[in-house]
């Protein structure tokens, strides 16, 4: 008998566990069952589909063909219930589904706001494909657009909306953006720059609550009871993974539902991947959830593998990696650079990693040359963590000396001397680290 | 935005390069695809973890321009780290 695998979700996770399943298996079955009605498609992208650079269509990375060649049974419904013991998954049509290998790739779910008014017509989020057509649609009638939050998401809105012409009243409850990521002047240069394309940006601002007119909004008010008209209100303070499912089935669930080094949870060939499954660190032993596609691909493939075979591939967390534009200048973050909580998010958002605020004794250097601003975060032997603001030449040395955990002993007095050349060093040190790899 | 500290630079590189990416930056976005003059779809070399070799690729730099999380570049076929890089990738 061919092994069935039930695959929930339709995300980065289960495709590519679906993709290490069927070439490590041509005769299982793999059913997979989701209830988004678009399928699979970039969810990142959705930044560029909101800001007029790629047409809808060009955001499904899977043509028909490709998808035809996995050979899935996709199944349009969302799971009800889960019983490991008897190795079945009921949906909500009361239809039943056995299995031999299950995997949990939920994914993730924007975090509503609790303000007064948060159900008027007009309170919008961008989670899915449905939220940003909903926001193109709406910034068509719209003038202005108040955004509350933090973290990529909330920029990614503000930035959208301003691309179809809505004015911008962006709110922040602290002093600065992102704060337990970036660095304060890396804050500043972003909030500069929101301010430079015509956005209002509020600092030490909260949202009290949601004004409407005739159910739909009509305005804000702060916390300190100004009042701002405006037609939307976008939220993005963070996202929950979706673990109900898991949680109901009684398998170990924190913030996320734990996984072991195989990506398999305390229930016996039930696995989890994506943004649900809260996985060890393996370098710090530290459990860590990650809001990030590659992850998500990375966790789909270790556990697709797992299911497929026998559960001998071990989740080796990369070191967390995103690329970004943040009011337009491209950011690369990479392993561990900030401390601390942001505020303005309940958890993490979309493109986030816990990794990146758990700095410790890190001496932090920073430059500003050639289009580019550079920190670095420099542990006793090796880098931590980078952000690169601009032009991004010295990110790929970076990300590599990084996650190679290079030995940088050499250079540290130097990039810790007043006025050093940082950019120059690190690019000098990494040809020559990289020459002798050859 | 300049790739390229001088033209000769340029030249040579667009003549004996291909499109090499960082699948880790990689989100599936599409904007590579969508601008590719040749219908290449490059999104996909990128997911395979393989580099732009393609009989129809112009090398014009519209992807490697246009991906806005800069993850493709311009790698000289002839350097040996490059190839060593690619077949790892693989």
């Amino acid at each position: 008998m061919p092994r069935r695998h039930l695959l929930i979700g339709l995300g980065p996770g289960a495709i590519a566990a679906a993709e290490v399943i069927r070439g490590a298996d041509s005769a299982a079955e793999i059913v997979v069952v989701g209830a988004d009605p678009h399928g699979y498609y970039s969810r990142p992208g959705l930044a560029y589909y909101l800001a007029n650079e790629v047409p809808e269509e060009w955001l499904r990375p899977f043509t028909a063909a490709e998808f035809a060649r996995l050979r899935l049974t996709i199944v349009g419904e969302r799971a009800a219930a889960i019983d490991p013991g008897g190795h079945r998954v009921t949906l909500e049509s009361g239809r039943e589904i056995g299995y031999d290998r299950l995997l949990l790739a939920t994914g993730s779910t924007a975090i509503p706001t609790r303000v007064p008014g948060a159900e008027l017509d007009g309170v919008v989020k961008l989670d899915d494909l449905d939220d940003a057509r909903d926001l193109i649609r709406r910034s068509r009638g719209a003038k202005a657009a108040v955004v509350v939050g933090g973290g990529i998401t909330a920029l990614e809105i503000v930035e959208g909306l301003h691309a179809h012409g809505v004015h911008v009243d962006y709110f922040m409850r602290q002093d600065r953006y992102w704060r337990n990521v970036l660095s304060e002047t890396e804050s500043q240069v972003v909030e500069q720059g929101l301010r430079d394309g015509g956005v209002t940006v509020h600092n030490f601002t909260e949202l009290a609550g949601i004004l409407g007119r005739d159910g739909r909004v009509a305005g804000v008010e702060t916390g300190e009871g100004k009042r701002i008209a405006c037609d939307l209100v976008a939220v993005a303070i963070g996202v929950r993974p979706r673990i109900e499912l898991a949680q109901a089935a009684g398998l170990d669930c924190a913030r996320g539902i734990l996984v072991d080094d195989y990506l398999q949870s305390s229930a016996e060939d039930v696995y989890a991947a994506g943004d649900v499954a809260e996985a060890a660190n393996h370098v710090t032993g530290r459990r860590t959830m990650e809001v990030l596609w590659n992850s998500a691909v990375i966790k789909g493939r270790t556990a697709g593998l797992n299911m497929a075979t026998e559960p001998h591939s071990v989740y080796e967390t990369g070191v967390p990696l995103n690329v970004t534009r943040l009011a337009g200048l491209h950011t690369t973050i990479i392993g561990t650079v900030g401390s601390g909580k942001d505020a303005d998010l309940e958890g993490l958002s979309r493109g986030d990693s816990d990794t990146w605020s758990e700095l410790g004794q890190a001496v932090i250097v920073e430059t500003q040359a050639a289009g580019a601003r550079v920190r670095l975060a420099l542990g006793e032997h090796s880098l931590d963590g980078a952000v690169v603001m601009g032009d991004q030449a010295l990110s790929f040395p970076l990300q590599e000396l990084i996650e190679a955990r290079a030995d940088v002993a050499a250079i540290a007095s130097s990039l810790k001397a007043a006025g050093a050349a940082i950019a120059e060093v690190v690019e000098g040190f990494w040809r020559e680290w990289r020459e002798q790899l050859v | 935005m300049g790739w390229f500290s001088s033209d000769k630079e340029k030249y040579e590189t667009l003549a004996s390069a291909w499109v090499l990416p960082e699948p880790k930056r990689c989100v599936q976005c599409g904007v590579c695809s969508f601008n590719c003059p040749m219908a290449i779809d490059v999104r996909r070399h990128v997911w395979l973890r393989e580099p732009v070799i393609d009989s129809r690729c112009l090398t014009c730099g519209e992807c490697v321009k246009r991906c806005p999380r800069g993850l493709l570049r311009f790698e000289p076929i002839v350097d040996t780290t490059s190839a060593n890089r690619a077949k790892e990738a693989r």
